[in-house]
């Protein structure tokens, strides 16, 4: 006689296989089914964003004053970045002879403005300018000969 | 429960992996409620396809509110019952005068493959009425609560626990008898 608990066990446990080629290719076509939903999902999703500006006469205007939000803010934002690049530079050429680039006060104000970054770009400039204002370059053994090593 | 959570987070977010996983845990349980519901392989296995193709399809608007296999068990119910209506109203026809059933015929693969305890179990729940059958093997395959049986076939807990108890009983003479052949 069989209990209960024996039908009860054997529904749930019912012993079943399954092929595994059919498993597989049941997977792919789930697969394929998600990559489709997946590319449409795309497709719907791209134009809906346009249809509700263009449908609703508020979005409308609201999009068009973000736009020119957009693009005041760059503009000004992008001239103001130009002042402060153009008026470090004069600020550093302003300082024109070498004597006054190496002075310990255009250094100090360097070192504050940009680190040894700046510093190091002050140096640099006043080589420049020294190299500038002479008409040719003086060698090592120019130098020693003319201090009579030679 | 937290898991499958997780791994419709994932789905929705188009992971494979996250499919194939919740393939995997819930392939053969879905089969076996097929199979216990339409007593038909192929019918039972177009199901549960069915059933996961849709899932799939509507993965990305899906929000569980329940257990995942509770909502699968019931796609799978209604399917089964609504092929089975259909079956029922195409019988009018005298089976004398039709062809043979497209179950009857060999397919070159078969997802179930039965084996002797199995057809056993099926032949044995094929002779139940649909809706004790329906109760018997939602409550102990699919693990549905009686009230989720009940509002699934609309009706009272009362009527399902009957039907239940009916269906039990049945099954149980039936595979006695069968075991004293």
């Amino acid at each position: 006689m069989k209990q209960e608990k024996n039908i009860k066990k054997l529904i749930r446990n019912a012993p079943m296989k399954t092929n595994s080629k059919v498993n597989e290719a049941v997977l792919n076509s789930l697969f394929y089914e998600l990559d489709k939903s997946k590319k449409a999902d795309l497709a719907i999703s791209r134009p809906s964003i346009w249809r509700v500006v263009i449908k609703s006469r508020m979005v409308k205007f609201a999009a068009a004053i973000v736009i020119i939000a957009a693009i005041c803010l760059f503009f000004t934002h992008y001239s103001r970045d130009r002042q402060i690049e153009t008026s470090k530079i004069t600020q550093i050429s302003e300082l024109k002879t070498p004597a006054k680039l190496t002075s310990l006060i255009s250094l100090n104000s360097a070192f504050r403005r940009g680190g040894m970054e700046a510093v190091e770009k002050q140096f640099a400039e006043a080589e420049q300018k020294i190299n500038r204002g002479s008409k040719k370059c003086i060698t090592t053994e120019q130098m020693l000969c003319e201090l009579g090593q030679c | 429960m937290v898991e499958d959570k997780l791994l419709i987070w994932k789905l929705r977010r188009g992971s494979k992996d996250a499919l194939s996983r919740i393939y995997e845990k819930y392939r053969d349980d879905m089969l076996r409620i097929a199979a216990g519901l339409l007593n038909e392989a192929d019918a039972a296995e177009d199901i549960v396809h069915d059933v996961f193709v849709t899932f799939v399809r509507s993965a990305r608007e899906f929000q569980l509110t329940g257990s995942l296999r509770g909502y699968l068990t019931t796609c799978v119910a209604n399917k089964a019952r609504n092929l089975n209506r259909a079956k029922f109203r195409q019988r009018t026809v005298n089976l004398n005068e039709t062809g043979p059933m497209a179950s009857n015929l060999k397919r070159p693969e078969q997802w179930i493959i039965y084996n002797e305890e199995f057809r056993q179990l099926n032949n044995a729940m094929a002779r139940l009425p649909y809706e004790q059958k329906e109760a018997v093997i939602l409550h102990i395959q699919g693990r549905m609560k009686f009230r989720e049986i009940a509002q699934l076939q609309e009706t009272s807990v009362k009527t399902i626990l009957s039907r239940y108890r009916y269906g039990l009983n049945k099954l149980r003479s039936i595979l006695n008898g069968e075991m004293t052949k």
